[in-house]
């Protein structure tokens, strides 16, 4: 396989599963078994109710559009995910634009919001995806022929070196983490016990 | 063996690509490290993954430790083959045998790439989304490693390391000054103002029975266990009601530290 489409190839991956467990999060609203997620609907509300509109229609309308967005969004990805596995690679480039263009403005937008509702910290982590979002555009589509070389990797002396320190340290480290465990798991559920004074 | 490393003058270009490797080798290698201490030891604070990912999985109906342990297990495995393929990598690339170099490393970059991607999966399950602004960000790093590494191969850059005299003169006279400036000034501040970590402070009346207390930076539990110990010994006729922090929307910022007030009342 060639280096370059593994890459492309992870690059889809990871947003495809980045936007379909949003959309995941959106549709499972509160806590559930097998499932914590993120209350946005609360977030919602908190900012509308900060800004003066507390009737909770104004949030659940903000959150409906922007899940739509999402929604749109994770199936231009599954999209290009496919066409990409179907060996359409051309196809696939096109839909991976789209959802990227639809990727940014989704983070524009929130972006503005983070303005209007003064969330900084979140300023930043929207502008961060931004940014990463348009970076991967970048690797993706200009991932030069030259990374087009073959995975050239032979099972050698030194392969089966690595492997073998490999299964070593994941032993070691199992056995350590194993017993870290069993000696700490009880404070879970231990009281905790004060130092004297006077 | 023919060390690259053994020469007097190495290309900028080669030396980025040992810095990449050298740091993906210390990243992954620290984080095994970490899980096979698990909590914290003298000389050692590094972070109780066993702890989170029992708090996580929890957190979804799994309290089993079986589950955060097993989970623990298949993280520390990637981190641990990451670990090996990056230092195969640059083992490689100091014998000079750059293709293999390169394929090592290329197998270490799918390795991280697979255990961002797991993490981020469990950022969004279990609602984290610090975490997954974080992963998200090494995740890209990862990648962006892997574009630089190639580039700088391709690039005919054959740019040495080497600074004029006079440059190097004027340079080492300014860090100089400066490093001496400062350590100065840090050793001074520690020697007049350590104290601060442990010293009780005094708490001043604002108002009938309402004693405010401020808080230096340096100050940790001792400082305040001395401090409530002193106002108890100064103020015999004062019983300690209770005791309020101000609320941290109301503290300016980093200017103010930790601000308590003591509420008393006169003893019968």
């Amino acid at each position: 396989m060639k280096e370059k489409k593994i890459l492309r190839f992870s690059i889809l991956f990871y947003w495809t599963f980045f936007w379909g467990l949003s959309v995941l999060d959106k549709i499972i609203p509160d806590v559930h078994h097998l499932w914590v997620g993120k209350d946005f609907f609360a977030l919602f509300i908190k900012f509308f109710g900060s800004l003066g509109l507390k009737d909770p229609i104004f949030a659940t309308l903000a959150l409906a559009f922007i899940s739509s967005l999402e929604g749109l969004n994770f199936v231009f990805y599954l999209l290009a995910s496919i066409n990409f596995l179907k060996g359409k690679e051309s196809l696939s480039q096109k839909w991976f634009f789209r959802a990227i263009f639809t990727s940014i403005t989704l983070f524009s937008l929130f972006s503005i919001g983070d303005q209007v509702f003064g969330d900084r910290f979140q300023l930043l982590e929207h502008g961060l995806f931004w940014l990463i979002l348009i970076a991967s555009w970048v690797l993706f589509k200009y991932i030069s022929s030259s990374d087009g070389k073959l995975l050239e990797f032979k099972v050698d002396k030194g392969v089966k070196i690595a492997i073998a320190i490999g299964v070593f340290i994941t032993a070691g480290a199992s056995i350590s983490i194993i017993d870290f465990s069993s000696k700490t798991f009880s404070n879970v559920s231990a009281p905790v016990e004060g130092t004297g004074g006077n | 063996m023919k060390l690259s490393f053994a020469e007097k003058k190495i290309p900028t270009n080669e030396l980025v690509r040992y810095s990449i490797l050298f740091y993906w080798s210390i990243f992954w290698l620290f984080n095994i490290v970490d899980k096979i201490i698990g909590g914290s030891l003298f000389l050692w604070v590094g972070r109780d993954r066993f702890a989170q990912f029992q708090k996580f999985f929890a957190s979804a109906g799994l309290e089993s430790p079986a589950i955060a342990n097993f989970a623990l297990i298949v993280a520390a495995a990637l981190e641990v083959f990451a670990f090996v393929f990056f230092t195969g990598a640059l083992i490689y690339y100091l014998k000079k045998k750059n293709e293999t170099s390169r394929a090592w490393f290329f197998i270490g970059i799918v390795l991280t790439l697979i255990t961002f991607t797991i993490f981020s999966i469990g950022d969004h399950i279990f609602g984290d989304r610090f975490e997954l602004l974080e992963h998200t960000l090494f995740w890209f790093l990862t990648l962006f490693s892997w574009v630089a590494f190639i580039r700088l191969d391709n690039s005919s850059e054959t740019e040495k390391m080497v600074i004029n005299k006079k440059q190097l003169i004027l340079v080492s006279v300014i860090s100089l000054m400066l490093v001496s400036t400062t350590c100065f000034s840090i050793f001074s501040y520690n020697y007049n103002f350590f104290s601060r970590r442990t010293d009780a402070l005094v708490a001043q009346q604002v108002g009938e029975n309402i004693y405010k207390v401020s808080f230096p930076f340096l100050g940790g539990s001792v400082v305040f266990e001395k401090t409530i110990d002193q106002f108890k010994s100064e103020n015999p006729t004062k019983k300690i009601n209770h005791i309020y922090t101000v609320p941290k929307p109301l503290r300016l910022k980093k200017a103010d530290g930790l601000i308590f007030y003591i509420m008393t009342e006169d003893k019968l």
